[in-house]
Parts: structure tokens; sequence; C-alpha cells
């Protein structure tokens, strides 16, 4: 096997996940949590968007800022 | 400070006699199975895995939960730490499986694998305070408010060093199989928390496992990392980590105003550790130690 071979499917999958974790977590963690904070809070979002399409919304900017910044929490990492 | 102002340089012969004193000090403490660990170990993440259902079933408020739920995962480290030195059963024993148990099941809650969580600390304890060789060197601060920031900053996606930097010491340690470890415990810890946030227990999976894991790490890094260690500038046995009087006391800090007896003996059981600091104190101080006021 030479130095440049490819690792294997499983492992380039893997680092795929994880380098876009960011934006992962902002797509499919934040927006149902956000969409059940605002139903338990009974607040309506504005322009009559759901709940759940508010939480794609936020999940989906934050998680795009922290894919590109690499921190969640501070311009940079 | 008058411990670290030592006038008096050690001959050959004073230091022999105080490692000889210190050792027969230490293995007083040592042995027998610390039983306390190994019910904390179980008992802890037992009560963590019933918050689950009691929430989901409307039989405990989530608000109630919450803080339960941040106990148990701020407590859930040290019964691994424990079992990371071998300390309830050694290799070979009768009750190595129990080791293994609790060092395995304790840290599920914090999502960190015993294998991980064993290898870099042995490793921290190898190149204490090492720029470079040191996997906890980077909670290193100025003090505690730029600690607990360090720490959160640490654990951001692109951040280095940290937990985030584990991986690279497990790779120079030629363990890769414990890298991979590491990697599914994070997948089955994200995936199970979008599961459940998708099933519509995001409320609970938030306040439950992902917030109360944050809030641990910052108090585990700040309380067993940055703490006992700092300033973190000096290596050596006796130079490398410090007795130190914490404001929440020693539970409160988890035992770690006594973190030099267990850099030095690190096969004391924790809770034996203030009394083996007590009769070892005089020979720490002799040895030049930072002993603060305790």
């Amino acid at each position: 096997m030479s130095d440049t071979a490819k690792p294997p499917i499983a492992i380039r999958i893997l680092r795929t996940g994880f380098h876009f974790g960011p934006l992962l977590f902002g797509l499919l963690f934040i927006p149902p949590v956000t969409a059940q904070i605002i139903t338990a809070a009974g607040w309506t979002p504005p322009s009559g968007i759901s709940p759940l399409a508010a939480g794609f919304i936020l999940g989906g900017i934050w998680g795009l800022y922290a894919q590109i910044r690499g921190s969640w929490i501070s311009w940079r990492a | 400070m008058a411990s670290l102002t030592e006038t008096t340089p050690l001959t050959a012969a004073d230091r022999k006699r105080l490692m000889r004193d210190e050792q027969a000090i230490a293995r007083k403490y040592m042995g027998g199975v610390p039983w306390l660990a190994v019910f904390w170990a179980f008992a802890n993440l037992a009560i963590w895995l019933a918050l689950w259902p009691l929430v989901m079933l409307d039989y405990l408020p989530l608000w109630a939960a919450f803080p339960i739920a941040t106990l148990n995962i701020m407590l859930s480290y040290l019964p691994s730490h424990e079992a990371q030195h071998d300390i309830i059963a050694r290799p070979g024993t009768k009750l190595r499986w129990l080791n293994q148990a609790v060092g395995w099941l304790s840290t599920i809650p914090l999502v960190l694998p015993y294998r991980v969580a064993k290898l870099t600390h042995l490793e921290h304890h190898r190149h204490t305070n090492d720029p470079d060789l040191d996997p906890d060197y980077n909670t290193k601060a100025d003090g505690p408010f730029h600690a607990v920031v360090k720490s959160l900053v640490s654990r951001q996606p692109r951040a280095s060093g940290g937990l985030n930097g584990y991986g690279e010491v497990l790779m120079r340690l030629g363990r890769q199989d414990v890298v991979m470890e590491g990697v599914i415990f994070q997948m089955a810890f994200y995936g199970l928390l979008c599961g459940l946030a998708w099933a519509g227990f995001g409320l609970e999976a938030l306040l439950l496992w992902w917030l109360p894991r944050h809030i641990a790490l910052t108090y585990i890094l700040f309380f067993l990392s940055w703490a006992p260690h700092h300033p973190g500038t000096r290596q050596g046995r006796y130079r490398n980590t410090r007795a130190w009087r914490s404001v929440l006391g020693n539970i409160g800090s988890m035992g770690m105003q006594y973190h030099i007896v267990h850099h030095l003996h690190p096969t004391i059981p924790l809770t034996r550790t203030p009394a083996a600091y007590r009769e070892l104190r005089p020979i720490l101080e002799a040895r030049g130690c930072e002993l603060g006021t305790l």
C-alpha cells in the first residue's frame, strides 16, 4: 500500500461527518430543541413561521457560523 | 510560602531518608478495595439513568432533574479515575473485573471512554506541566476566570489541545484503536441527542445530558486539572502540583486540595489522601513543596 492510499470508506465518512459536525449539530439537534423550547414557552415566531422553521433558521445560521469560524461562542477557535 | 523558601539544600542522605519515610507513610494508605468509589460509580450512574424514564413519564419535572443530572455527571469522573490507577483492583487479581467495570461504566454520562481517559491521564502523570507532552497542559491559565474561559474555548470545534487534543496524544502513543473508541462514543452521543430531539425529547436531551455535561466538564477541568497544577510552570516530582485550600472545601473541590499526594502516590485511594497528606506534610515541607495554607 502506498503512502497516498485512500483510507477505507468508513473512515472517510467518519472524517467528513466530524468535519461538518457543527453544521450537522446546527441542523439536526438545534431545530427540534428550539421548536420544543418555543412551544413550551408559548411563544409565536414572527412572520407566521413554524417553531421548527424558526429552529432551522437559528440552527442553520449558528451552525454555519461555527462551521466557518471553528467556534460556537467566539470569533475564533 | 515558607515551604518554597528552601534555604538549606538537602544532602543525598537527607533525600534518601525522606524518601524512605515518605514511602513508609504512603504504603500505610494503599491497598484494599475502596468500596465507596465502587458504590459511588454504580449509584451515580443508576441515578442518572433513572432520571430519563422519570422525566419522560412525568414522575419528575425536568427543572428538578437538571441539577441532579449535572451533579451526576460532575461526579462521574472520579470513580473512573480510581480505576485508571488500578486502585480498585490490580491486574491479575480476583476483582479486576470490578475495576474495569467501574472504569468503563462511570464515565458514560461524560462521554469519555475508559481507555481514552486512562491513557491520556497516565501520560499527564508522566509529563505533568510539560508544554509538549502533558495532555492537560492546555488548562494552564492565569486565574480562575481565565481557566473557565479557556475550558469553554478548548471545547470548540476547531480548538486545539484540551479534550480536542486527546486524539493527537493517542496517535502519538500509537493507539489508533483507542482513538476509534473516542470517535464511536462521540457519534453515539450526538446520534442519541439528535434521535431524542426528533422523537420529541429535545429538552430532555438538552437538560439531562448536553448542558449538564458541559457544566460538568468545566467543573472537572477547573478542579482536577487547573487548580491543583496552577501555575503549571514547574516540573518535577515535588514541584509539578500543589496542596491548596479551596473556597468550596475538600468535598466541593472533589478532594483535589490534596492532589499533591495523588501525584506522589497515585495508588492511594482518593478518600485516604487527606489523612496521608497530614502525615506526609513535614516531609513535603522539607522537600520544598508548595502547600499553601493547607
